[in-house]
């Protein structure tokens, strides 16, 4: 019950300023909003899972971009991470560029990658793909460093081929501070998504924010964050899961589990 | 356990290890006879645990050199297992117990030979029926326990103890203890086991081996003759095991030894023990070197 007091909070102020006489203009009443949603987004229709027109045109095609810059983030800043983790060599050859890398405002680089790339999914993808690697690497880096020489010391005694320190001591190992560096990374995958569709794109979610803002359809903008919303909190929701299941051992380890 | 291979001899001939300025092991010359339990015992922070990574091939010494069964130790020997004396590390916390004592096997066995081996050694160290346990959910010494038989379960022939049993409470430590000296009777395995508990030492080993602090050698060599089996009540009872005691703890602290020099002789009653075991030899004159501390 009391989780619901501020959003209900929220909703009030957000109802009370969109009848505001200026400001109202451009603040679409919440359940105009909701309407607006369920039209554009959602359908009766079975045929095509309940999901709109729109959902087709625009959220399909950023959330596709955001998972496989994600995905590529993800496998790229594990593998380079556990390398830079392991040999001290190749991080002290490295760290220098890896730390210009993530210093660099990865927005800045957008036009950089339509050079690159030409202007389709490719140069998006691997725009989020380069501004979502960094916590991933990081995190992942760190881990692999925290295992200690003891676990080490252990591979050593008992034989442990390399494949098998690496996929069953090293990345079990660093799983916990690896989901910490996901999390971030799924987050920035999203922000990234809508930043990468603002130009030079002819759908997805962000280009559907600029699209309703240059024609005054303030309902529409709205309905865009709304799906924002829902789409941020549904896969972060997924990972907590998919965290939860891997990280099972960790969890009960450090006595978190509830 | 079935396809037992011969347990095997350890020789440390002059091992010495320094880092940078600092010496860690003076000189260090001893024997770990085959199908024995030997105990280093000595100060903290003589270099005991180096010594045993030094043993293990997990480092190499400065000086000297390691031989196991004639050959010369380069790097971690076939036959060789080990306890940490840490096993919230030793152990993975993401393996339940039958994955934590049979992942040293998998490249090695089947995996229905593995389950196998598992069984046999959780029934070993009495925690048939834990398999699914993960260690977090275990107290220390059954953890402590889990990590001897990942080191059992590869049918060893020179066991490695580094204070295997420094991190759990008093009651489990004798039972790990009686757990120790039984699994060696039945499996005949080489044991060396480093310890700074003097009462442990004794109670385990057929002979101890003295160290004096950094830079470390070899103080004494001494042959335990306490009657196998034993158990903490009578054996530590036992005359012999006090004057054993009382002969260990003065080499392990010499200032109270030349403060009270009368006090070297044990009270005649002492003496009345056991006669030592006739595979022994009453005393084993191990080199020492002579000019100790720096």
């Amino acid at each position: 019950m009391l989780r619901l007091v501020v959003p209900a909070v929220l909703g009030a102020i957000w109802q009370w300023a969109s009848q505001l006489e200026t400001k109202g203009l451009f603040i679409a009443a919440p359940l105009d909003v909701m309407r607006r949603v369920g039209a554009d987004y959602l359908s009766a229709s079975p045929g095509s899972f309940f999901l709109g027109q729109s959902t087709f045109d625009h959220v399909l095609p950023s959330l596709s971009r955001a998972l496989m810059g994600f995905a590529l983030a993800v496998v790229f800043g594990v593998m380079i991470g556990v390398v830079l983790g392991l040999w001290p060599v190749v991080s002290a050859l490295f760290t220098p560029i890896v730390h210009l890398g993530r210093s660099l405002p990865t927005p800045a680089l957008l036009g950089v990658m339509f050079f690159l790339f030409g202007t389709g999914d490719l140069p998006k993808v691997l725009l989020i793909a380069f501004g979502a690697i960094w916590p991933v690497l990081f995190n992942t880096m760190d881990g692999t460093q925290s295992l200690g020489t003891e676990r080490g010391r252990v591979a050593q005694i008992f034989r442990i081929p390399f494949h098998a320190v690496l996929t069953r001591i090293v990345l079990p190992g660093a799983a916990p501070k690896i989901f910490v560096g996901i999390r971030t990374a799924l987050s920035l995958s999203l922000i990234l998504m809508i930043i990468s569709e603002l130009q030079k794109s002819l759908n997805g979610l962000g280009y559907t924010l600029n699209a309703t803002q240059r024609s005054f359809d303030y309902e529409g903008l709205w309905a865009v964050l709304a799906v924002l919303a829902v789409l941020g909190v549904a896969l972060n929701f997924a990972l907590v899961r998919i965290e939860r299941r891997v990280l099972a051992w960790h969890l009960g380890a450090t006595g978190q589990h509830d | 356990m079935t396809d037992l291979q011969p347990a095997g001899e350890l020789v440390l001939d002059g091992i010495s290890r320094t880092y940078g300025e600092v010496c860690a092991i003076g000189s260090i010359t001893a024997t770990v006879p085959a199908a024995q339990v030997t105990v280093i015992v000595g100060p903290s922070g003589c270099g005991k645990s180096t010594l045993l990574r030094i043993c293990s091939g997990l480092e190499q010494p400065t000086e000297g050199h390691v031989s196991f069964d004639g050959a010369a130790v380069t790097g971690v020997p076939d036959g060789l297992a080990m306890v940490f004396q840490d096993y919230s590390r030793s152990l993975f916390p993401w393996m339940n117990v039958e994955a934590n004592i049979g992942f040293p096997l998998r490249s090695v066995l089947s995996s229905a030979q593995r389950r196998q081996r598992v069984q046999e050694s959780v029934e070993a160290v009495g925690l048939a029926d834990k398999e699914r346990l993960y260690p977090w959910q275990m107290s220390g010494g059954m953890q402590q326990r889990v990590a001897i038989a990942r080191a059992l379960a590869s049918h060893p022939r020179l066991l490695l103890m580094d204070e295997p049993y420094a991190s759990v409470d008093a009651q489990t430590r004798a039972d790990l203890e009686d757990l120790l000296l039984s699994i060696q009777d039945r499996l005949n395995v080489t044991v060396l086991v480093v310890t700074h508990d003097i009462d442990e030492s004794i109670y385990l080993a057929d002979r101890v081996v003295v160290l004096s602090k950094a830079p470390s050698v070899v103080v004494e060599t001494i042959p335990i003759d306490l009657p196998r089996p034993r158990d903490h009540i009578t054996t530590k009872a036992d005359p012999r095991f006090v004057e054993l005691r009382t002969r260990v703890a003065r080499l392990l602290r010499p200032s109270l030894h030349q403060a009270a020099p009368s006090a070297a002789d044990p009270e005649p009653t002492l003496r009345a023990a056991p006669s030592p075991r006739p595979d022994q030899p009453a005393t084993t004159g191990v080199p020492l070197r002579v000019n100790r501390g720096a």
